[in-house]
This record gives C-alpha cells, sequence and structure tokens, in this order.
C-alpha cells in the first residue's frame, strides 16, 4: 500500500547525452520542445560569442586544463580543442609567427573564455535537469502548469 | 567625405578583410566590461527556462534576475573597491 504511493523518477540517460552534445536537445527529446529551442539559442550564442570573441585559441585543454574542465560540458568545445590542437601541432612554425589562427591576449582571451566555460557550465545546468525527473514534474505539462515561479 | 575619410576606408576595408571569424580573436580591448551584460542575461535566461513551469512569464522573470545579478555584482565591485581604497 506505501509503495503505491511512492513516487517515482525517472532517469533519461539518452537524453541526457544528446543535451551534452546539442544543449537543448535532451529537453527537445523529453517533448519540451519550446524550453530545448530557448536552451540552444540561449548557450549556443553564449559559446558561440565566446568563439568569436577570443577566436579558437580560447578552447585549449594544454594551456588552460581548468577551464576547459567547464567548456568540455558542452561537446562542440571537445571538437574545436581537438581542431585547434591540430592547427597548432601542424602549423609547421611556433605558434605566434603562424598564420593558421590567430591566439588571442589579455582580456579578449579571459572574456572568451569565461563565455565558452560559462556556456558549458550552463549547459551542465540543462543536462542534470533531464538526466532525471521526478514523476509528479508539472513542467511536462507546459501550458497548464501554474503555480511554481522558480 | 573629407579627404581623411578617403584615405581611412581602404584601410579599414583591408583589416575587415583579414579578419577571419573564429579564428583570429575581436580587436575589443577596451569596453570588455561591457560584455558582462550577455553573460547574466544569458545567466537568467538558462536559470529560468529550466525552472520555471510555464514559460510565458520567461521574458519578465530573466529580465529581473538579469538586472538583480548585474546590479549585485556592482555593488560586490563596489564594495571590493572601497575596501581597496581605505585599507
Amino acid at each position: 500500500m506505501h509503495a503505491a504511493h511512492q513516487i517515482e523518477g525517472r532517469w533519461n540517460i539518452a537524453a541526457a547525452v544528446a543535451g551534452w552534445a546539442v544543449p537543448g536537445l535532451g529537453h527537445y527529446l523529453l517533448g519540451q520542445r519550446r524550453r530545448g529551442g530557448i536552451l540552444l539559442v540561449t548557450i549556443g550564442l553564449l559559446w558561440l560569442g565566446g568563439l568569436l570573441l577570443g577566436g579558437i585559441s580560447v578552447i585549449d585543454h594544454r594551456e588552460h586544463p581548468a577551464w576547459f574542465l567547464g567548456q568540455m560540458l558542452m561537446a562542440p568545445s571537445v571538437l574545436v580543442d581537438s581542431f585547434h590542437q591540430h592547427l597548432r601541432d601542424h602549423a609547421g612554425v611556433p605558434m605566434p609567427h603562424s598564420s593558421a589562427f590567430e591566439p588571442s591576449f589579455g582580456h579578449v582571451n579571459e572574456q572568451g573564455t569565461l563565455y565558452t566555460a560559462l556556456a558549458g557550465l550552463l549547459n551542465l545546468l540543462a543536462v542534470l535537469d533531464v538526466l532525471y525527473r521526478e514523476a509528479d514534474d508539472t513542467r511536462e505539462l507546459e501550458p497548464q502548469a501554474k503555480g511554481r515561479s522558480g | 567625405m573629407t579627404f581623411m575619410t578617403w584615405l581611412i576606408l581602404p584601410c579599414c576595408a583591408a583589416l575587415v578583410l583579414a579578419y577571419r571569424p573564429f579564428l583570429d580573436p575581436l580587436p575589443l580591448h577596451s569596453g570588455w566590461m561591457w560584455l558582462m551584460l550577455p553573460l547574466a542575461l544569458a545567466i537568467a535566461v538558462v536559470y529560468k527556462t529550466i525552472k520555471l513551469p510555464d514559460l510565458s512569464a520567461l521574458p519578465r522573470q530573466a529580465a529581473t534576475l538579469a538586472v538583480q545579478i548585474i546590479v549585485f555584482m556592482a555593488l560586490a565591485a563596489a564594495a571590493v573597491w572601497l575596501i581597496v581604497e581605505l585599507a
């Protein structure tokens, strides 16, 4: 009898992995399309903004391993890092003198790194949100849900 | 247009053409503090998108949270600046 009243949550591992690969995709797969779309646009723009500010040199697991821990919480950062390392290793000449890409310095590098790392950390929030859902999660019924105000 | 404008325009065009998005950094060495604003807005939008049961309230709630973040960061910066100046 007691067991019948227990509220069981559910794990959404595939949706969480999808959310890591593409921000908001986890929510989209769970049926929350509008929520997923907003997450994709917001986190995606923040990440792209960081890359636009500082260039691909802001994602660098060799030079900034601690920042990379935050950045890698979004799968595209891992791809950009491998592309960056590929360009650096195959540049032929030491990096500041290569024309493959221009490394950023100072505030521009700081802001680009901060934007991309924060995008990863915000994506972690989104991934954790889809990873485990309580059975009585009112957000499943987006148009009807009322009362909670975050 | 003045003579100087005609002189400068080709140089600016050459600089823009040389810029490669995502490979080269943007030349934003001044005014970088304004970049805090989209950062605060993104944090507010993502947090409220995850928390709110009804997304119709999202714009107002996210704007309120973004303003709160910016105001408290400015207050924290002012407090730290005062401590540094007075110490």
